[in-house]
């Protein structure tokens, strides 16, 4: 059963991504954000519909907002433009999917104001690491970034949030090594719409994992969540900076590090036990005993 | 003279019969007997959050049955003697007092996976028609909300007993029914054959009668 949930949560929803990634991103940059957004959506659709009924929960409303970031950073990667003017993009692009978020927690104008802050901040400093070397060390310490992401999630008992995040991990994972094996890396960078992707899945679904959490997971391990995709900015500190090899092994130590934190915090904080409904599931595939068929009605 | 007597002796005996005949007294005081005399005997009353709980039971991987429970069960029970409304239901539950043994397992279902305790603080019953079988047992048909949704389904009734108590008259209540979860839009595991589609409800009630 886990085996199942893998495969259609997190693996084919990447794997369509993907194909998308090798069809236009090769081009375009601008494609790697729509990809991200792709594999994010499909993977909940196929657990939870988004447009469904009856309804299943102002969560999927994270989809909206991811889409509306996205299509702002995608629609401005065509215009070029200096540095500022990018991370002045990047910044509105994590207001609007921040302001649009409608969950508990959420609703009062301070925090939304604070979550839009965050998440702009977070958008507007992703893109310099991202334009530098948006290449294998980029994606890959990306993808370890947004797995963090999906372990606070599942370790606060939401699974159906924890799965999405899991797939957009993998598609990182993916491009990492599609960048790895092709030259120039520049093939596939990140780009405006990339990074605001990656800063928009690991904000937004940070946020909401805090918007509905009814444990002890303590804010900090949100905080540093979302954060987490900025670990990548230990590859360009002065000591790293001018050597490949170097900066890219200390951006992936840096989103490992917190990563590592996040999922230490959020599994302390959370309940020991083999609780999840799909524990022990392969052990619980379908028998058939015929001494006990010959009971069951 | 003897006459006049006898007027009198009855002028004064009439009343006293008639309040006898009306008075309630002995088993009609109970929740039971106020299901058959006229509608005026309506009571209300306030189920003892103390004693009362609710339990689910879903089939896990296909296999066992999964019990769990809320705790927090209040509202109030109506009983008016006959139609039907004879006896009225409106019961509230947490979702967040939901308890299976294991705090982890807790967590997973006030998330959004199942009952997203944020989002939907409560769930509802309040019942529009109430009839008595022949069994004795209620058919109590009512407006379920849960999840965000709301839909109506009817319960199988059973009065388990009446008292009374230091505090006043109490009675009794269980009630039983099977909801299927997705149509309330809570699906997860459902697809997969993990956990159960449809969920059976039993509700245990003992309520109290408010001071009138």
């Amino acid at each position: 059963m886990e085996s199942q949930l893998i495969l259609h949560g997190v693996l084919l929803p990447a794997a369509f991504a993907f194909a998308l990634v090798i069809a236009f991103a090769r081009r375009q940059a601008r494609w790697m954000g729509v990809s991200l957004l792709l594999a994010f959506a499909i993977s909940i659709s196929h657990f939870d519909p988004i447009v469904a009924q009856p309804r299943q929960g102002a969560w999927t409303t994270i989809v909206l907002c991811l889409a509306l970031m996205v299509g702002v950073a995608t629609a401005a990667s065509d215009r070029g433009g200096s540095r500022g003017g990018r991370g002045i993009v990047c910044a509105i692009a994590g207001c609007a999917g921040a302001l649009m978020l409608t969950m508990p927690e959420w609703i009062a104008a301070e925090r939304r104001l604070l979550l839009a802050m965050v998440l702009a901040a977070c958008s507007a400093l992703l893109l310099p690491p991202g334009m530098h070397r948006g290449g294998f060390s980029f994606w890959c310490s990306q993808s370890l970034a947004l797995a963090g992401v999906s372990l606070l999630a599942l370790a606060s008992g939401f699974a159906k949030l924890a799965i999405p995040v899991g797939a957009a991990s993998a598609l990182c994972g993916w491009i990492g090594v599609l960048a790895l094996l092709t030259r120039p890396h520049r093939a596939v960078h990140a780009g405006i719409s990339g990074s605001v992707a990656i800063a928009g899945i690991a904000g937004l679904a940070s946020a909401t994992t805090f918007a509905f959490e009814t444990g002890e997971l303590p804010v900090s391990a949100c905080a540093l969540a979302a954060m987490s995709p900025l670990g990548c900015w230990l590859g360009e500190l002065p000591p790293f900076r001018a050597s490949r090899i170097a900066s890219g092994l200390a951006r992936i130590l840096g989103c490992a590090v917190i990563s590592g934190l996040v999922a230490l915090i959020a599994w302390r904080a959370s309940a020991h036990g083999e609780a999840d409904a799909y524990a022990l599931a392969d052990a619980h595939a379908p028998l058939s005993i015929d001494v006990l068929s010959a009971w069951t009605r | 003279m003897p006459c006049k007597i006898c007027i009198a002796s009855l002028i004064v005996a009439a009343p006293i019969a008639l309040l006898a005949a009306t008075s309630p007294s002995g088993p009609q005081a109970t929740p039971a007997a106020t299901a058959t005399p006229a509608a005026s005997n309506s009571r209300t009353w306030k189920v003892d959050d103390v004693h009362s709980m609710a339990m689910f039971r879903v089939q896990h991987m296909g296999a066992g049955m999964f019990w769990g429970r809320f705790d927090d069960v209040s509202g109030t029970v109506t009983t008016t003697g006959s139609g039907p409304d004879a006896i009225a239901f409106d019961i509230s539950i947490d979702p967040a007092s939901v308890s299976s043994g294991n705090d982890k397992l807790n967590a997973h279902l006030k998330s959004p996976d199942f009952f997203s305790v944020k989002e939907f603080p409560s769930m509802t019953f309040k019942s529009t028609s109430s009839k008595r079988g022949a069994d004795g047992m209620w058919d109590v048909t009512g407006d379920l909300t849960m999840h965000g949704v709301t839909k109506s389904i009817t319960a199988k009734l059973e009065v388990t007993g009446m008292a009374k108590g230091r505090g006043g008259d109490a009675a009794g209540f269980e009630a039983t029914f099977v909801v299927d979860r997705s149509q309330f839009g809570m699906n997860y595991g459902v697809e997969k054959g993990a956990i159960g589609k449809d969920v059976r409800v039993i509700v245990g009630l003992e309520v109290g009668a408010e001071s009138k």
